[in-house]
């Protein structure tokens, strides 16, 4: 087979179908999805009442004695299945909102769109829903916070941190409405709802994740299909739109998905902020590019994600520390370094 | 000098003398809402030493444990915020900064969260030492990252801030939640309250503040001259650097005040400092004093409607001037108005 194709790439051919996969982004993918692996088992492993790895191991093979049975599959593994759902959610939506706004700060959740999911969620649990977790009204807030944005900034891409700063004011003015929302409500019903608006996954369950993580599913070949034009707008919309490609239809989409798939990640543990921020930007630096691609992004995010839970569950044992606690330290000491980094621009 | 003392305009009259006149209402106003059914009449015969209100022990409590010390705290709060913001706006030149903003509001609680935590503080002294501590910290930090970003970029100096406060906000979050301090009665006080007001504690913080805004009044005329550039000032014998670490001390005496009194509150500086700005915008002096006014005016309006719209229950004010400043921090963003301002008149 003479191979014509660029070098760094490797040339599949399924009968008349040919793909030329990127071989270090592969690779990189391949590695990342070990690492989560690794990470996931490990945080079965750990928690009160321990378990090694082997035990962990022999009882996902379907070996465990009857008590580990249950830790595992019963306890330890809705929660991690949770973490990584969200994580996956959060670094797709991060990848997609950073790449079409071409700002690598503006992600769903500094810009406003986590805390409108998550203040739909809230207020349909406070008044509205009886009983079951409404995850399904988060990409409903979601989509008003962005609307919202985007009737306030008409053009993001060309505003650099003064569209953050709008968005940072828009998620302050969204969290305020939240407390607000729970001031009113006796304390009795709010222990956990407080925890999880700072993102807490310790009640998360099946019954939010599986369908989540379903739609997320769905959504992937919709993903793949927009990766190749979404690397082209990369370029400027003109160019872009010169290559042959229906901008506005693509941003358009592009901004569909990434809202839903942030207030589907938002809705399982709650506004976790910096994951989508991080993510993109870890995976870019992996690649070694720019512009990384949607899944490396999304794994990335899941990693994150799984060690800052598992950061917070091993330091502040016996007691439980919302996620999103980890995350916004973690987080911050990264945005510092992002903008000391950035010296020389201004806004 | 002629600049400076330059008689109140127009303008700057009637706001003066409207602003005083809506604080008496607002006094009013406050003393007179709350739980209980007193009014203003009974409030204020109670105070003027009236004797049958004085022999109602109820009214008595109500007026000296509660509306009393709130309205005086809000006063307090109020002022002490929009003066450390008036100062961090000159300092900084950039007309975006208050304490909240800047995340001194955060270091300030992470101070008092390590205080309350590993030694054990329970008196107002040691909430005001150790929020001025962690003040100081958050403070010298962000006018450390503000050099180091220069002052091209008021938006980027504004994200540091946000991302310093929300490293305290994380490590003051996850001390308290790991060491099973009872997150109902932080909680409250997280979000920024004025209900738990004490006269003691009013007591002992006001000298402390009133430090502050002596500091700040010295500090004036350097501070104004200050705006035409450090070489400008330098050449007419003014010491920058001093003036910034006098800056910093006032700054953080005042924030520290704010916060052991009433939890963190942002917005309140920024709003205040912005509008005495609009009003004044040179001498430092001026902008101090209806900083301080519309401060006052600001927290003691929002913390009448936090007491009034959710009765019987009650919001945090902190909450409450979010709502109202975030607002109000997006349409001025979106003006680009803060850019005309950064220019020196």
């Amino acid at each position: 087979m003479p191979s014509k194709h660029p070098s760094g790439l490797w040339h599949l051919r399924l009968g008349a179908l040919n793909l030329l996969l990127h071989r270090r982004t592969w690779l990189l993918s391949l590695l990342v999805l070990g690492v989560l692996l690794t990470l996931m088992v490990v945080a079965i492993s750990l928690g009160s009442g321990r378990m090694g790895v082997t035990d962990v191991l022999a009882t996902l093979g379907g070996q465990g004695s009857k008590l580990n049975d249950i830790m595992v599959f019963k306890i330890r593994m809705p929660r991690v299945a949770a973490v990584v759902v969200a994580g996956l959610a959060m670094g797709m939506a991060g990848c997609l909102i950073q790449t079409l706004v071409r700002n690598r700060l503006a992600t769903p959740d500094m810009i406003g769109v986590n805390e409108g999911a998550s203040l739909a969620v809230i207020g349909f649990a406070l008044y509205l829903t009886v009983g079951s977790w409404p995850w399904w009204a988060s990409p409903l807030g979601a989509a008003l916070a962005a609307v919202a944005l985007f009737v306030l900034c008409r053009r993001p891409g060309e505003q650099g941190y003064l569209f953050i700063v709008i968005g940072i004011a828009l998620s302050e003015l969204l969290g305020a409405v939240g407390d607000f929302m729970m001031a009113t409500q006796p304390l009795v019903h709010l222990g956990s709802i407080y925890l999880w608006t700072m993102g807490h996954f310790a009640g998360a369950s099946y019954s939010t994740v599986a369908p989540i993580a379903l739609i997320l599913l769905a959504l992937c070949p919709l993903l793949a299909w927009l990766n190749r034009p979404l690397a082209l707008l990369r370029f400027g919309e003109a160019t872009a739109q010169n290559l042959g490609i229906k901008v506005a239809a693509l941003q358009l989409a592009v901004l569909g998905v990434a809202i839903l798939v942030a207030a589907l990640g938002t809705a399982i543990g709650g506004p976790v902020v910096f994951i989508a921020m991080a993510a993109p930007i870890i995976a870019s630096w992996l690649a070694r590019d720019h512009l990384a691609p949607i899944w490396l992004a999304a794994l990335c995010g899941a990693v994150l994600l799984v060690g800052s839970d598992t950061l917070s569950r091993l330091l502040a044992q016996p007691e439980e520390i919302p996620t999103g606690i980890m995350t916004r330290l973690l987080g911050g000491v990264l945005l510092l370094i992002l903008l000391l980094k950035d010296r020389k621009g201004s806004d | 000098m002629t600049q400076i003392s330059h008689p109140l305009t127009r303008r700057q009259y009637h706001a003066l003398l409207g602003g005083c006149l809506l604080l008496c209402i607002l006094l009013v106003c406050s003393l007179a809402t709350g739980a209980g059914q007193y009014g203003a009449t009974d409030v204020f015969g109670f105070l003027l030493g009236e004797p049958a209100r004085l022999a109602d022990d109820k009214l008595a409590m109500v007026v000296n444990t509660l509306r009393l010390p709130r309205t005086l705290a809000a006063l307090l709060v109020g002022s002490s915020l929009a003066l450390a913001a008036t100062l961090l706006q000159s300092a900084t030149r950039n007309p975006l900064a208050e304490p909240g903003l800047l995340g001194v509001n955060a270091g300030a609680v992470f101070g008092l969260v390590i205080g309350l935590i590993y030694f054990g503080v329970e008196s107002t002294q040691g909430y005001l030492i150790w929020a001025g501590a962690g003040a100081l910290l958050g403070n010298v930090l962000v006018l450390g990252i503000g050099v180091m970003l220069g002052q091209a970029s008021p938006l980027k100096l504004i994200l540091a801030g946000m991302a310093l406060a929300a490293v305290f906000g994380g490590m003051a979050n996850f001390l308290l939640l790991s060491t099973r301090v009872a997150l109902e009665q932080f909680r409250y006080w997280n979000l920024g309250s004025l209900s738990a007001s004490e006269l003691s504690a009013v007591i002992t913080v006001s000298p402390m503040a009133l430090l502050g805004l002596v500091l700040a009044i010295l500090l004036c005329r350097q501070l104004t001259l200050m705006q035409m550039g450090d070489s400008q000032a330098r050449a007419l014998g003014i010491s920058t650097t001093w003036v910034r670490i006098g800056v910093l001390l006032a700054t953080t005496l005042l924030t520290a005040c704010a916060i052991a009194l009433a939890g963190p509150i942002g917005f309140v500086g920024f709003l205040a400092a912005y509008c005495a700005r609009l009003l004044e915008p040179v001498a430092l002096l001026r902008q101090l004093l209806f900083s301080s006014l519309f401060g006052m005016l600001f927290l003691l309006a929002a913390d009448i409607l936090a007491r009034w719209l959710v009765q019987p229950f009650e919001l945090p004010v902190g909450t409450l001037l979010a709502a109202l400043g975030a607002p109000a921090l997006i349409a001025i963003v979106l003006r680009g108005g803060f850019r005309s301002l950064l220019a020196v008149k």
